[in-house]
């Protein structure tokens, strides 16, 4: 990777967004798929249309939105909420963290933006490509700008679409969120090592739902799996999103 | 077709606490290394988060919420489909609802 060097003051080209964006393609059929099920989950729930929109374009965090639907009720519990938010993407503070050694070679006021759109698929994809000998930011880019344009429209088509669907409980959709939280769940089972943490989350997270009033048992889940992954320590760092579904 | 007020206050406050996530994680490692134990917990918050909400509600379900989602964790695992893994997870609990009531 010597001929790499050169680009030592950050290679940031159309071509390098263009191919980002391609490699992209077979990931954004699984993006677009979850983003049709979060619109009709979202509709579903009570939010309009433009709350929606607001939602996806500022947050742009598919999980936690998900998840913080699931307590989406009037009066609003803001709290629990942001808390909620929060805890689901402090990940995404790892993500930032590999690629920083990438992106810094792009002035701060273009980063800053682009970090904005840093999705897991975009991300995952492009720091495989990475350690492949990719070079070009641009790359790292259109890998995340093609996840935004696969889930957008399929969100907005969800919302649109969702309404025709009728009683949602008559055909098991008030099911969905939890079938959604499984699905994501034990598709990222990496091994064994993972069982410990998970364990711990599922006995804090039963101790806080019988004690605790509201959805308080969700932060106390999360924060146990936390602490029983950062007191074990070491074995699965980086092993994270690597192995993720990522082709 | 309205925006609520508090909608509006959710959102923007979900806003911030992403974008700083987002950008956190940047700006720390410009200055500081992340420990691997830290690392290893942030990598576990996502699924603890999720078993938090799927093992109450499962619970409150009753024997067909496990029956479906145990469907829903063999197709993941299988397929690593997700859309095939929706619809049999619900497809189960519709079905399941209709057996056991």
């Amino acid at each position: 990777m010597q001929a790499a060097e050169s680009t030592r003051r950050g290679l940031f080209s159309a071509d390098g967004v263009r191919r980002g964006v391609r490699a992209t393609i077979p990931m954004g059929v699984s993006v677009a798929t979850y983003g049709v099920v979060f619109g009709m989950l979202a509709r579903q729930t009570g939010l309009t249309f433009p709350e929606n929109i607001l939602m996806n374009v500022f947050v742009l965090a598919g999980a936690a939105q998900t998840v913080v639907l699931d307590s989406w009720a009037y009066p609003l519990p803001i709290a629990s909420i942001v808390l909620t938010t929060l805890l689901i993407n402090l990940r995404l503070l790892l993500l930032g963290a590999a690629a920083q050694p990438w992106l810094r070679e792009l002035p701060a006021r273009k980063v800053y933006p682009m970090l904005h759109i840093m999705v897991d698929e975009g991300w995952a994809i492009a720091m495989n490509a990475r350690a492949r000998g990719e070079r070009d930011i641009g790359f790292f880019l259109g890998c995340n700008l093609a996840v935004v344009i696969a889930w957008m429209p399929a969100m907005a088509a969800g919302h649109l679409l969702g309404g025709e669907l009728g009683d949602p409980a008559a055909i098991g959709l008030d099911f969905a969120f939890t079938v959604v939280f499984a699905a994501m769940l034990f598709g990222g089972y990496r091994g064994r090592f993972d069982l410990l943490p998970w364990a711990a989350a599922a006995v804090a997270a039963l101790i806080g739902w019988r004690l605790l009033p509201g959805t308080w048992y969700v932060l106390i889940g999360g924060l146990a799996g936390f602490g029983a992954g950062f007191w074990r320590g070491k074995p699965t760092a980086n092993t994270s999103y690597e192995s993720d579904g990522v082709p | 077709m309205t925006i609520h007020p508090t909608a509006l206050l959710a959102i923007a406050l979900m806003a911030i606490v992403t974008y700083l996530t987002r950008a956190g994680g940047y700006w720390l490692l410009g200055r500081f290394t992340l420990s691997p134990r830290l690392e290893a917990g942030l990598s576990y918050l996502p699924g603890s988060v999720f078993i938090a909400l799927v093992i109450p509600a499962t619970i409150e379900e009753g024997p067909a919420g496990a029956i479906a989602i145990a469907v829903t964790a063999i197709v993941i695992c299988r397929t690593n489909n997700l859309l095939l893994t929706l619809i049999a997870g619900i497809g189960t609990i519709y079905v399941a609802r209709q057996l056991i009531g």
